[in-house]
């Protein structure tokens, strides 16, 4: 038999193959098409309202990224959904499923404001740095112990960091209704923390912090992180954990490694939270964010690109939809169903990897 | 003898390509047993389904006192008096053995009744002595328990004609004394037994009548009593190609250190695992040691204690750190991550050593650069190192898992089946590479059922049998006889 051969050089040849490629995997074109997918569903969902949906989207976009505060508030949003879904990467790559982002954020958000209030002597960047640390610290601990528990025991980790949110957010809201609550507080909240702790607008006049630094150096890093033998390593192990033992990786470094990170960087989002936006920590630190923060991992394919984009694209529609009902009186609601319908898109997409 | 019960006459079964079973005649009278002899894929099992009216034949029938029958489903067969026990039991491990009965039963209304259920078990259980408690749960018995009871399900719809699918295969040693009560107080109660087995101590304890498959034809069939042990071990494996007889001079370097030595490895039960038993073997540089057996025997726990992956329970491994390379039996198990791209399994054992020393970082060009000349030494096709693997055939997958456990010039190479399923051309070019690699120093340890493969690479021949060495024959030592015998146990 003979083969095809195409007359083309190799490297014109690579070059189209590649741009087939980024045409058939490219997780941004996938995005893109879910995306507008899901934006075409919603505006039939407004038109059935009786609202034309160009102006409902018009107020959308307008208060997504219409003003310098607009921008401000989708800016912070998407800081908080990329950092933990950014963490989330090497874990799904993995095959390893974190779904333990709410109770990593607030116990993250626990141990950062605990530690700016301990060192309110501190000069300011040694106090910001500190309790970063310590918002890392937090959120990987509370991760170490599904993880080892997925490790040591084989208990399945979806199950246990599912619960250990439960357990991460009453441990959180006893604190701060018992031993930890400011003085003069009524909810479920801290002491303010001391304001050299906050962390300063990035863009002036917004509530947009530097944490969003913070977040371009995680991306940079598991992005670099992929590119490793050691990030290789995780890969195989995610796609077929039989074949990664004979290579001779150890399945339980895997798992807890990954799941550190995870945690690590959840927890990271937790103190962006206290020390950028609540100024203390609050029982509720950990809601609404948590769970968008897994989601954009999934539709951005555990990609960095993909899942950056997916962030903005959901702070977009969040910060966007609260301005639409104002603006043209469509329910914010709507934007769940248009989320929802890009996440099932994308899903459709996506094959279960390797074994469970 | 009485009229047979239950037969097949010039029965054929094809899947594709493959003619699984080739023009079988087999009868089984009552009060009989007769046991169906040979290796893994000789088709015994697939010809017991077409009695058992789980296949259809292509061509040929099927025959029930005396007269042609069409069996469309296991129902009719159940209707005819048929059972079959499967080599891997289908209890459900949460229902008690009462419920697994009535889940076992072929026909039966919308409605069911758990309290005749059970008292119907008890009776069945009293009257072939075969205790089981109807209210115990399947999940709580033991392997011999669970072979009772299925016996008893498979009993339960008035069977005559009872086909036992390897029934010592999950056993052990101690039970199958119990099983040949069993089969024996079934034979007094006029049952017809078919007893499908490849080990031969068995077939000659139990057995009255014996068939030999092999490739799917009968390769012999006579009374037991009037048999010689020797005629039945020759027509499993057949007779050896005679070119291959002469003793070609090993280049193995005895003097040398062995590249590596099993010293008294046992490793214990796990679920699906032949344990291994005292297994002790030297491997030297410079030869292929060949591992006979039938299949299921340890062979994969061996490879995998070999490669480093299982480590003994008892015994030693010296020395214990060797880079060795891995063929696996399984690809897509052991082998390959097929979702991914070829090259992400090409640097499978390569990658620490293309990684840079900054980062470890693998730099693609490096990576492909690297697929591309194993591709094109081993003439993997396509030749894209960005293709997910799951396209490839299944030959080209064989030889991108070959190029690259070779790729690291390895000083042991375990090799499990390393041809099966690829086409002629594409074996013997993996047995020349494997041929190659011994001549280059290395020690190969070939895990193969196929005979030929075995004889025409091995400097030497071991055969397991049971999870233990029971064997170890030089090259003029390796007739039908010897390797027959050891590898169902007569050794």
């Amino acid at each position: 038999m003979t083969q095809a051969v195409d007359p083309r050089p190799e490297e014109i040849q690579g070059r189209a193959r590649s741009l087939a490629r980024l045409w058939r995997d490219s997780t941004i074109w996938a995005l893109l098409v879910a995306g507008a997918l899901a934006l075409v569903l919603g505006g039939l969902l407004v038109l059935l309202i009786g609202v034309n949906p160009l102006d409902a989207y018009r107020s959308l976009w307008d208060g997504a990224f219409g003003s310098r505060q607009a921008i401000g508030e989708t800016m912070l949003r998407f800081g908080l959904y990329s950092m933990i879904g950014i963490g989330l990467i090497p874990a799904l790559r993995a095959n390893v499923i974190n779904v333990g982002a709410e109770g990593q954020v607030a116990m993250g958000a626990l141990l950062a404001g605990v530690t700016a209030i301990a060192l309110q002597e501190a000069p300011g960047p040694l106090i910001i740095a500190s309790a970063a640390l310590a918002g890392a610290v937090g959120g990987a601990a509370w991760a170490l112990i599904p993880a080892l528990m997925r490790s040591l025991l084989g208990v399945n980790e979806i199950l246990t960091t599912l619960t250990f949110n439960f357990i991460g957010t009453f441990v959180l809201a006893w604190l701060l209704t018992g031993p930890l609550q400011g003085s003069g507080a009524h909810l479920a909240q801290s002491d303010i923390t001391p304001e050299h702790a906050w962390l300063p607008p990035i863009i002036p006049g917004t509530r947009a912090h530097l944490g969003l630094i913070l977040v371009v150096l995680v991306a940079l890093a598991v992005a670099t992180f992929d590119k490793t033998a050691a990030g290789y390593r995780v890969e195989l192990y995610g796609s077929n954990p039989s074949l990664a033992q004979i290579a001779g990786i150890r399945p339980a470094r895997i798992i807890v490694a990954t799941m550190l990170v995870a945690g690590a960087a959840a927890g990271m989002a937790g103190w962006m939270q206290v020390a950028g936006v609540d100024r203390a920590v609050y029982g509720t630190v950990a809601r609404g964010t948590a769970f968008v923060g897994i989601l954009v991992v999934f539709l951005g394919n555990a990609r960095v690109a993909g899942t950056l984009a997916a962030a903005l694209f959901f702070a977009a529609l969040s910060t966007g939809g609260e301005f639409m009902q104002i603006g043209a009186g469509v329910s914010p609601e709507l934007i769940g169903a248009i989320q929802g319908v890009a996440l099932l898109l994308v899903a459709a997409r996506l094959r279960r990897r390797g074994a469970a | 003898m009485t009229e047979p019960i239950a037969g097949l006459a010039g029965v054929s079964k094809s899947f594709g390509s493959l003619r699984a079973v080739d023009d079988v005649w087999f009868d089984v009278a009552p009060g009989e047993v007769h046991a169906l002899f040979g290796e893994n894929g000789a088709g015994k099992t697939t010809a017991m389904k077409i009695l058992a009216g789980l296949l259809q034949p292509d061509e040929g029938q099927v025959t029930l006192r005396g007269r042609s029958e069409r069996l469309r489903s296991r129902k009719d067969a159940a209707r005819a008096g048929i059972g079959f026990v499967q080599q891997h039991f289908s209890l459900v491990d949460e229902l008690t053995c009462a419920e697994n009965m009535l889940l076992g039963q072929p026909t039966g209304g919308f409605l069911i009744d758990r309290g005749s259920a059970a008292s119907r078990l008890q009776e069945l259980s009293t009257r072939f002595q075969l205790h089981v408690r109807p209210e115990t749960l399947a999940g709580d018995l033991s392997m011999g328990e669970r072979q009772r009871l299925e016996i008893l399900i498979a009993l339960s719809w008035g069977t005559s004609v009872l086909i036992l699918d390897e029934p010592t295969a999950a056993l052990g040693v101690s039970e199958f004394d119990a099983l040949r009560q069993i089969v024996s107080g079934l034979k007094a109660d006029g049952v017809a037994i078919v007893f499908i087995t490849h080990k031969l101590p068995e077939l000659l304890s139990v057995a009255d009548r014996v068939t030999v498959m092999r490739r799917g034809r009968v390769a012999w069939h006579g009374r037991v009593s009037d048999t010689d042990p020797e005629d039945l071990v020759i027509a499993m494996v057949g007779e050896l190609p005679a070119n291959l007889q002469d003793a070609r001079e090993t280049r193995a370097e005895r003097g040398a250190e062995p590249v590596v030595r099993l010293v008294g490895v046992s490793t214990v039960p796990r679920a699906g695992a032949q344990p291994l038993s005292d297994i002790s073997l030297e491997l030297y540089p410079r030869e292929i040691v060949g591992v006979a057996g039938v299949a299921g025997n340890g062979q994969r726990e061996l490879a995998l204690v070999l490669v480093g992956v299982w480590p003994p329970d008892a015994g030693r491994i010296e020395p214990d750190d060797v880079e060795a390379a891995y063929i696996p039996e399984d690809r897509a198990l052991d082998g390959l991550a097929l979702d991914l791209p070829s090259a992400r399994n090409a640097i499978v054992r390569s990658h620490p050593r293309l990684a840079s020393s900054f980062l470890r970082r693998l730099s693609p060009l490096d990576v492909n650069r690297f697929t591309r000349t194993i591709m094109s030494s081993f003439d993997v096709r396509p030749a894209d190192p960005h293709a997910r693997t799951a396209v490839l055939s299944g030959g080209n997958q064989q030889k991108l898992v070959l190029g690259r456990e070779l790729a690291e010039s390895p000083r042991l190479i375990v090799a499990h089946n390393p041809a099966r399923g690829l086409d002629l051309r594409t074996a013997l070019e993996i047995r020349k590479r494997l041929l190659g690699a011994r001549d280059e120093g290395a020690a190969v340890a070939l895990i193969t059922p196929d005979l030929d493969e075995l004889l025409t690479l091995s400097d030497r021949v071991v055969v397991l049998y049971e999870g233990a060495l029971v064997g170890d024959l030089a090259r003029d030592e390796i007739t039908a006889t010897n390797l027959g015998r050891l590898m169902s146990g007569m050794g």
